[in-house]
This record gives C-alpha cells, sequence and structure tokens, in this order.
C-alpha cells in the first residue's frame, strides 16, 4: 500500500468517526419506526438467555478458529508460495467478514442472534441498511475504476462492497430463519 | 428425550410457549428447545419455570425410570 499524508489519515479517522455517529443515528431511526435494536444496552447482563449465549460462545469459539485458520493460510501462501493475493487491507476484510458471517449464521440458526429486547423488524432494517449504505459505497469505488488487485492484492477500496455482500446474504440468511420459524411455531402450537 | 410433562403442565394453564417464555424471562426457542429436549436448562431456570407452571421440579423435570 501507498504512504498517505497525515491529512488523508486523519480524514480517515474522521470518516470512523462519521460512520459510529451514523450507527448512533439510524438506530434512533430504527427505533421510531417500531423496530428494536441494540447498540450498547445489549452489553448489559439479561439481554439474551442461557441458552443463547451458550449458542453464542458456541458461534464465537468457531468463527474465531476460522479466523486464526484463514490468517494461517494467508501467511502461508505470501510467505511460502509467493501469493500476496489476500495479504492486505481488503484480503484481512475478507477473513474478518466470513468471520463474522459464520458466527452470525450460527447465532441465526440456533435462534441467539436477536436478544430478548430486540424484534426481527430492527434487525432487519439494520442488516439491509448497512447493506445498502456499503453496496452505494463500493459501486462508487467500482464506477471510478479502482482495480480490484493492488501490488497484486486485494485492494482495500473493494472493503465496502465485501461489507454489503455481507449484510445483504446475513439479511437472506435471516429472513429464512423467520420463514422458518413461523412455520415451526405454527406446528407446534 | 421430550419434555412432555412441561407442555401438558404449561397447555392446562392455557399458555402459549411466548407466554412461559415472557413469564420466565427467556426466548420463545429456548422453552420449544427445552419441551423437545434439545435443551438441558439450568436450575434456576427450571426453578422459574416450576413456579409459573405452579408445578415442583420432581413433576416436571424427574424421568421416571
Amino acid at each position: 500500500m501507498e504512504h498517505h499524508s497525515i491529512s488523508y489519515i486523519l480524514g480517515m479517522v474522521c470518516g470512523f468517526a462519521v460512520g459510529l455517529l451514523l450507527v448512533f443515528v439510524l438506530s434512533r431511526m430504527i427505533r421510531k419506526v417500531g423496530g428494536k435494536i441494540c447498540t450498547f444496552k445489549c452489553a448489559k447482563e439479561g439481554a439474551y438467555d442461557e441458552r443463547q449465549l451458550q449458542a453464542r460462545g458456541k458461534a464465537y469459539k468457531v468463527g474465531f478458529f476460522f479466523l486464526i485458520l484463514y490468517v494461517t493460510i494467508v501467511s502461508v501462501l505470501k510467505d511460502m508460495c509467493n501469493i500476496p493475493l489476500l495479504m492486505s487491507f481488503g484480503g484481512m476484510w475478507i477473513g474478518i467478514c466470513i468471520a463474522i458471517f459464520i458466527f452470525a449464521t450460527i447465532c441465526i440458526w440456533e435462534d441467539a442472534y436477536m436478544s430478548l429486547q430486540e424484534n426481527a423488524k430492527g434487525i432487519n432494517m439494520m442488516f439491509l441498511l448497512a447493506g445498502v449504505v456499503n453496496l452505494i459505497a463500493g459501486i462508487v469505488d467500482v464506477q471510478e475504476g479502482v482495480s480490484f488487485l493492488e501490488k497484486g492484492a486485494v485492494s482495500y477500496r473493494y472493503t465496502n462492497l465485501i461489507v454489503a455482500v455481507l449484510f445483504l446474504a446475513l439479511t437472506l440468511m435471516f429472513n429464512l430463519k423467520l420463514l422458518y420459524n413461523k412455520k415451526q411455531e405454527e406446528n407446534e402450537e | 428425550m421430550k419434555n412432555l410433562k412441561m407442555k401438558s403442565a404449561r397447555a392446562a394453564l392455557d399458555l402459549s410457549q411466548q407466554d412461559l417464555a415472557t413469564a420466565v424471562g427467556v426466548s420463545r426457542q429456548t422453552i420449544n428447545a427445552i419441551e423437545k429436549g434439545d435443551y438441558n436448562p439450568t436450575i434456576n431456570l427450571c426453578r422459574a419455570i416450576c413456579k409459573t407452571l405452579g408445578k415442583t421440579l420432581d413433576e416436571l423435570f424427574w424421568e421416571e425410570e
């Protein structure tokens, strides 16, 4: 990656700060239209029940070990096979996104993603908003003609697109599980 | 193993899985998993369920030989 000026780095930091602010503002907007999502309050005890906590622990474990495996493979590819494809910010984000996807997917299928204070509407809106915002940013980058590879590795400019794919895939997964639960509930009651 | 005793005790009080879940502070899926025998609850949750359904631990959770 090329060296960037101080102003560029400050711009990046401001971008992250604005991103955090956006999350805060969007979460309040989602709540106003009837969606319930947790931002910081869910860290408190009692947000998830005991079965959910257990399932989340297992999901964390799988995601964590996947990330270790991913970093190992990326390092081996770079140092032993001289393939730098994933040894970049973008490449690492692919690994982080897949690890988060694995964690979230296990949680969703174990009914441990949504805490007791959240509702499906809120989660769906959050996933969709995050997906669409990142998709727009990603498409803008692609339209600017940024190449996917930078010195043989995935460019960091594709991070938004990678995150967009993650959130849109999670939206699909979440809704499939909702449909499955609805059918199950009808059979049970 | 399915917990049919708990399911029938809940049905006797005309409670849905969601009603019981709300009363004991867990998700509906957790109650469903206990009734289906997919999840083994802690003693604290067993006690909360027993209090809500007006049964003893033995009546709901003791497996007869």
